[in-house]
């Protein structure tokens, strides 16, 4: 039986499920608030910063392809240092993780389900979650073929139907006066597409075929993309104070569709149903990143995964739902997205260049 | 294996104590209350109030014993009335209770209060379904409501989840309820009826056609003026013509019929409706003609401190209509040429009044000139953009109308 | 420009063709041929047919004297009573009248005056005597000469098999197996005759010792699940077996998942086709059933009949299936999220009809749904049972007047009995009756989810499902191949059937040998 591997175009669709998460939902009102009218413009830079520093990440796991991120720190730093970098790692995934299963716990409670307490939210999404992560990448991997397409399709409907209600003056005037702001902005634009460091959690088990990176690139663009066109269209819609005022601009969006004479003629719910199987398919990836990382932490072995799979889970409830107010919640949750810029631009880089570094070292050894 | 078989009913345990303890928001289709229209009085009514149907007289004093409630703080200001469908009675095909239509269709309940939600929540002491907007039709506001501010009283219907932004708000001289308390001929509820007609606003162009709550909330937050839809009624019918014009806010005053269709060209959202003029030359007769495509395009000049405007509108029509018209050269060139002229006096002249009374009486920017400015001259906007409320009854306006007429019918 | 894209495209024609030559046929075995010792051929014949089980021969003395000959047929395929009385008994107790008692054996003579068989002929290549014995013809060769005969033995019809009665179809043929091991054999020898055809013996189960054999084209199956399957078998520790399910159970890595982990079939052109495209099958004597492994959810999802329509009409059919499949799980689970939970998702007109029809009726939307349910599974049970003449009577009392009796005495809304028998019917357009089975019964579940958790319950239970599937794998091939992992090349023949001149590779997924089926575009170049 040959070995399994995962093929390039689940490469695509893991990046693309690593990136796409929670932010869907507040993308455009963390931007706005940043830069105003020209949001988009921010987002389009930033999201070519997280194509380059993305592609650094593509070249770090490149260089050990048969290890994954925990294993090659350990490596580099050996056993002492790797394992005192990799707790900022455990320390953000778990944070955000947390915080992740809080906000969508929200929403959700606010959009569909107003009485029912968060406990059964957050416990059943991170049983689904659990479930996928013990049985295993190959089963991720197919999850996520299944669901990526689905949700990309429906957020492009999301996109398109408003088209009725945009204004374009809602743009203008453009950059006027707001460079300082954009350019402020391109660093917020990052931090949303931070997602791209899951490749260096499956790399090992791809199958290391040429083009892989193309689809490495295609999972980085196309999240980019449907970012920045949502936040286009939602600032063509609202106009950006009216953003301002929104909890969840994606969600008021979706409610604004209205096709009279169909069958659904409301859309809202129905894209409720889509955000859902984005959360869970980001949370069941950063699940998957915090086991591993878990698991070479303590030095276990695999076998023993399930029992640190729902250690992370009790913990995780734990943590969403400490903090009592939403507000508060949802700005803790902009504090940890801030953070990660800090990986992003100065951690994964180094790690790069060590991993380089000690390369060539054995290479020439 | 016996190990999986721990671990897989240790979940299942886990799993069946989650859900049993709850079916927290269920409930079933029929146990909930789908409030179709919602309408807005002031309380006490205002006597003094034109157009006025006055309340109910037949029992107000029982009614009122039920309306009222008591308040946490402040005098009761709003009476707020629901209308609910009454499904026993619906007109259905088939169901365990088959009874034909008889018995009104609706209900409309009152409540006295002066805060929307609480007087929502208190409702729940009157009936026993429990009430759910997301098929709210139209909110109706009398003119009273609506002088007083808009901006006070449309918190909830911005915040709750359940509203929806495509609610049609429209105001009422005289008393909002009345609206609700028609009984339609053709459809079975007022609420419903009366969203079905701004639909036709492809037909008739002196409806405001974008009255929605979600136009309504942007134009609020944004500091714009806006035109919201005029509601008038009878016993058994409705009619939507006219606007009420807002002002920071506030409603300032109503506009005509005439004065809306011309909102509606200039700003682009001119669906469809007719225009007639009469014939060149003098002779008796009439011509209406149909529209079918518009565009208006609004350049602003600026002139150092000063701005004018200058508004392109090209019309497309068809030649629908002539009434007393004698003569036989109906469908030559030089007839159409000379009555396009006509056309665009009339437009440019229709305009121009409308601008003119929106800024002298009203002080309105309805046409939201402001907007323009904003994205169009950013520098001037930072400048002079404080006091556009002071300049904008001053700026000139030219109007330039030019009409073609492609069809003629036979 | 053009010029230079057609010589490049050319070259690229070229290519391939010199690559394959078709496999399968005989042709390889052209330059062999017969040599004069009897044991020799008779060998060599068995090795060039990979010494599957059921080819015979039979060594005898041509009529007393010291002359050997023998014949070579496939027991499935020929009519042994033919051979009996007309080949054997001719020969070895008749044939004194043309032998002197030293001249030699006179092949002519033979072939002219002994034979009472229709068509007789001759033969030296083993090309031809190899595809006449896959046809049912018997092979004579006598000792001393370097050629044989061939002689028409074949079975024609007479003999009974059955008429499909699970798995109907409109156009294809109306074959199925029967309980007999040697006629499910020559009926799927009739159908390929291909020396590459593998039979393998098992004998299972320690008081039936039932025979059953493993079939499989050598060449085009993967190797190692056949050796995976091999294995298996022979390591079956059984009292009797009961069932050709329960055989497919002790070959599989899952046998509780309520999922078909093994796909049973009782037409031998769905039989013949899956071997082709590299799969391997188990027969029984006893059972009609056979066995087909690996099995993946879109090969469940296929029928006979995609084969026999137009690509368009079968392709829209086919999604209409997995429309149905969708459907029959997760109908009430969604009528039951979204009037209990979301009314808001439907236009106000249909919200307010539903709700007027619900006015009066006693028990929640799950109530009235599971009610509803399990009225329903009795009656498919029952008609199952009931004999023919009274199958009828049944299903219109139960579908019509229970259902319209419910709803006029107000136990039951008229929309509910609308969704759960478009459910009902729904079921019944999943082509392998396992796989309807299954998602009946994920039905309740949904159910559950749905009252407790409206649209979010349903959408939690469908991915605890996904993960389930994604995980399921037989033989090394994930459950839902070639949908995920993407495999683009498979993609034509599973939701959508392209047009056979675009199918001309095996899927990928089952890690065929051969990838090629056909090379039409050889062949149309040499017809036009």
């Amino acid at each position: 039986m040959k070995e399994e591997r995962l093929m390039p175009p689940q490469v695509m669709t893991l990046t693309a499920c690593g990136i796409l998460g929670i932010d869907i939902l507040i993308v455009q009102r963390d931007m706005v608030d940043v830069a105003g009218q020209d949001a988009w413009i921010s987002l389009i830079l930033g999201g070519m910063t997280a194509m380059i520093l993305g592609s650094v990440c593509y070249y770090l796991a490149h260089l050990y392809p048969e290890m994954d991120l925990p294993q090659i720190l350990l490596h580099i730093f050996g056993d002492f240092f790797g394992r005192i970098i990799l707790l900022p790692f455990i320390v953000y995934d778990v944070l955000y993780l947390g915080m992740s299963l809080r906000i969508f716990a929200q929403a959700l409670k606010m959009f569909l389900l107003s009485a029912t307490p968060m406990l059964p939210i957050v416990v059943l999404i991170l049983l689904a979650a659990g479930y996928a992560v013990c049985k295993g990448v190959f089963a991720i991997g197919g999850i996520m073929d299944i669901i990526f397409p689905l949700c990309a399709v429906t957020i492009l409907g999301i996109l398109l139907m408003p088209m009725n209600q945009i204004h374009l003056s809602n743009l203008k005037p453009i950059l006027y006066k707001n460079t300082g702001n954009v350019v402020k902005g391109i660093l917020t634009g990052y931090q949303q597409f931070t997602g791209y460091g899951t490749i260096a959690y499956f790399y090992c088990y791809t199958q290391k075929t040429k083009g892989t990176f193309k689809w490495y690139l295609a999972g980085l663009g196309i999240p980019i993309f449907l970012y920045i066109a949502l936040t286009l269209i939602t600032i063509m819609v609202f106009g950006p104070t009216d953003i301002g005022y929104l909890t969840y601009p994606t969600l008021t969006l979706a409610k604004s569709i209205e096709i009279p004479g169909t069958f659904l003629e409301r859309a809202e719910s129905f894209a409720a149903i889509l955000w859902i199987n984005i959360v869970f398919v980001s949370v069941a990836l950063l699940l998957f990143r915090t086991k591993r990382n878990f698991l070479e932490l303590l030095h276990m072995k695999t076998k023993h995964q399930n029992y640190v799979i729902w250690g992370i889970a009790l913990l995780l409830i734990g943590i969403a739902l400490f903090i009592r107010s939403g507000t508060e919640a949802i700005s803790f949750f902009s504090k940890i997205k801030k953070s990660s810029r800090i990986f992003g631009l100065l951690i994964f880089p180094f790690i790069t260049a060590m991993g380089y570094i000690k390369k060539r070292r054995e290479t020439r050894a | 294996m016996r190990h999986s078989l721990k671990r897989s009913s240790l979940l299942l345990f886990l799993i069946g104590a989650l859900l049993l303890t709850g079916c927290w928001d269920q409930k079933d289709i029929d146990t909930r209350g789908y409030v179709l229209g919602l309408a807005i009085d002031s309380y006490p009514p205002d006597p003094q109030s034109s157009e006025s149907t006055g309340p109910n007289q037949a029992s107000p004093q029982e009614e009122e014993k039920l309306e009222k409630m008591q308040l946490h703080t402040g005098e009761p200001g709003y009476a707020m009335t629901i209308q609910l469908p009454i499904l026993a009675n619906a007109d259905m095909p088939e169901g365990p209770g088959i009874q034909s239509a008889e018995g009104s269709q609706s209900w409309e309940i009152t409540q006295i209060g002066n805060s929307f939600f609480s007087i929502n929540r208190e409702m729940a002491s009157r009936t026993g379904l429990s009430l759910y907007y997301e098929h709210l039709q139209v909110l109706i506001l009398s003119e009273e409501v609506a002088r007083k501010g808009l901006i006070n009283i449309l918190d909830m219907f911005m915040r709750e989840p359940e509203m929806r932004r495509g609610i049609k708000v429209l105001i009422c001289p005289g008393e909002a309820k009345s609206i609700l308390d028609v009984v339609p001929r053709i459809d079975k509820y007022s609420s419903v009826y009366l969203s079905g007609i701004f639909d036709n606003s492809s037909r008739d162009s002196r409806m405001v056609y974008h009255t929605n709550m979600g136009d309504v909330i942007c134009a609020l937050h944004d500091g714009h003026d806006f035109v919201l839809a005029k509601v008038i009624s009878t016993k058994d019918e409705n009619k939507a013509s006219g606007g009420a014009v807002f002002h920071n806010g506030r409603m300032a005053g109503w506009a005509t019929e005439m004065e809306v269709e011309a909102i509606n060209l200039i700003r682009n959202t001119y669906e469809g409706g007719v225009i007639t003029v009469d014939t060149p030359k003098g002779e008796e007769g009439r011509v209406a003609m149909e529209i079918t495509n518009e565009k208006a395009e609004i350049t602003p000049i600026v002139n150092g401190d000063q701005v004018s405007f200058r508004i392109d509108i090209k019309v497309e029509g068809d030649y629908s209509e002539d009434i007393n018209l004698h003569t036989h050269e109906k469908l030559s060139e030089p007839f159409l040429k000379s009555l396009e002229a006509e056309y665009e006096k009339e437009i440019q002249d229709l305009c121009t009044e409308t601008i003119e009374s929106m800024q002298e009486k009203f002080k309105a920017d309805v046409f939201q000139f402001d907007r323009i400015l904003q994205a169009g001259e950013p520098a001037y906007w930072e400048r002079m953009g404080s006091d556009w409320n002071s300049i904008y009854p001053d700026v000139g306006v030219t109007v330039h109308a030019d009409v073609h007429i492609i069809l003629t019918g036979i | 420009m053009v010029k230079l894209l057609k010589r490049r495209l050319e070259k690229k024609d070229r290519k391939k063709d010199k690559k394959f030559g078709i496999k399968g046929d005989t042709d390889h075995l052209k330059p062999f041929r017969l040599s004069e010792i009897v044991e020799d051929n008779i060998t060599r014949l068995k090795n060039s047919m990979n010494n599957t089980f059921d080819i015979k021969s039979r060594e005898f003395q041509i009529g007393g004297t010291k002359y050997q000959a023998a014949i070579l047929y496939i027991a499935d395929l020929v009519n042994e009573e033919m051979i009996m009385s007309h080949l054997l008994k001719p020969l070895i107790l008749q044939s004194t009248a043309v032998i002197d008692s030293d001249t030699e054996v006179n092949f002519q003579s033979v072939k002219d005056s002994m034979l009472s068989i229709g068509s007789v002929q001759e033969a030296e290549t083993f090309d031809e005597i190899v595809l006449a014995v896959m046809s049912g013809d018997t092979f004579l060769c006598i000792q001393g000469y370097a050629k044989g005969l061939i002689v028409n033995t074949r079975e024609l019809n007479g003999k009974p098999f059955a008429v499909p009665t699970v798995e109907p179809s409109v156009k294809g043929p109306q074959e199925a197996f029967v309980e007999t091991l040697k006629i499910n054999l020559g009926l799927i020898r009739k159908r390929i005759r291909d020396p590459n055809l593998m039979l393998e013996e098992y004998k299972i189960g320690r008081r039936s010792k039932s025979e059953s054999v493993l079939v499989y084209i050598k060449g085009i199956a993967d190797p190692d699940i056949v050796e995976d399957l091999r294995k298996r078998l022979s390591s079956v520790d059984l009292d009797m077996g009961q069932s050709a399910f329960q055989i497919g159970t002790l070959v599989t890595d899952r046998p509780d998942s309520i999922f078909p982990q093994v796909q049973i079939t009782e037409r031998p052109d769905k039989l013949v086709v899956s071997l082709s495209e590299g799969r391997v099958a188990v027969l029984t004597d006893g059972s009609p059933n056979a066995i087909l492994v690996p099995v993946t959810l879109p090969i469940l999802m296929q029928s006979p009949d995609d084969y026999c329509e137009s690509w368009l009409v079968s392709s829209l059919i086919r999604i209409s299936r997995y429309v149905g499949l969708f459907l029959s799980s997760l109908f009430p689970a969604i009528y039951i999220a979204i009037t209990a939970y979301n009314p808001g998702m439907l236009p106000t007109r249909l919200v307010l009809s539903i709700a007027s029809t619900r006015t009066g009726v006693p028990f929640s939307a799950f109530i009235e749904a599971l009610l509803m349910e399990a009225v329903l599974e009795l009656l498919q049970e029952a008609s199952i049972r009931l004999p023919k003449a009274v199958g009828q009577t049944v299903s219109i009392v139960g579908g019509l007047v229970i259902g319209q009796s419910a709803v006029q005495a107000g136990i039951v809304s008229p929309i509910m009995v609308i969704v759960i028998s478009v459910t009902a019917v729904t079921s019944f357009a999943i082509p392998d009756y396992s796989l309807g089975l299954a998602s009946r019964i994920l039905r309740v579940p949904f159910m559950i989810l749905a009252t407790t958790l409206g649209s979010f319950g349903i959408a939690i239970g469908m991915l605890l499902l996904l993960t389930y599937l994604s995980s399921l794998k037989n033989f090394g091939i994930r459950y839902l191949s070639p949908i995920t992992p993407y495999r683009f090349q498979d993609w034509k023949d599973t939701v959508i059937r392209a047009p056979f001149k675009d199918l001309k590779k095996r899927p990928e997924f089952l890690n065929p040998e051969d990838t090629e089926r056909s090379h039409s575009r050889k062949k149309e170049k040499e017809i036009s």
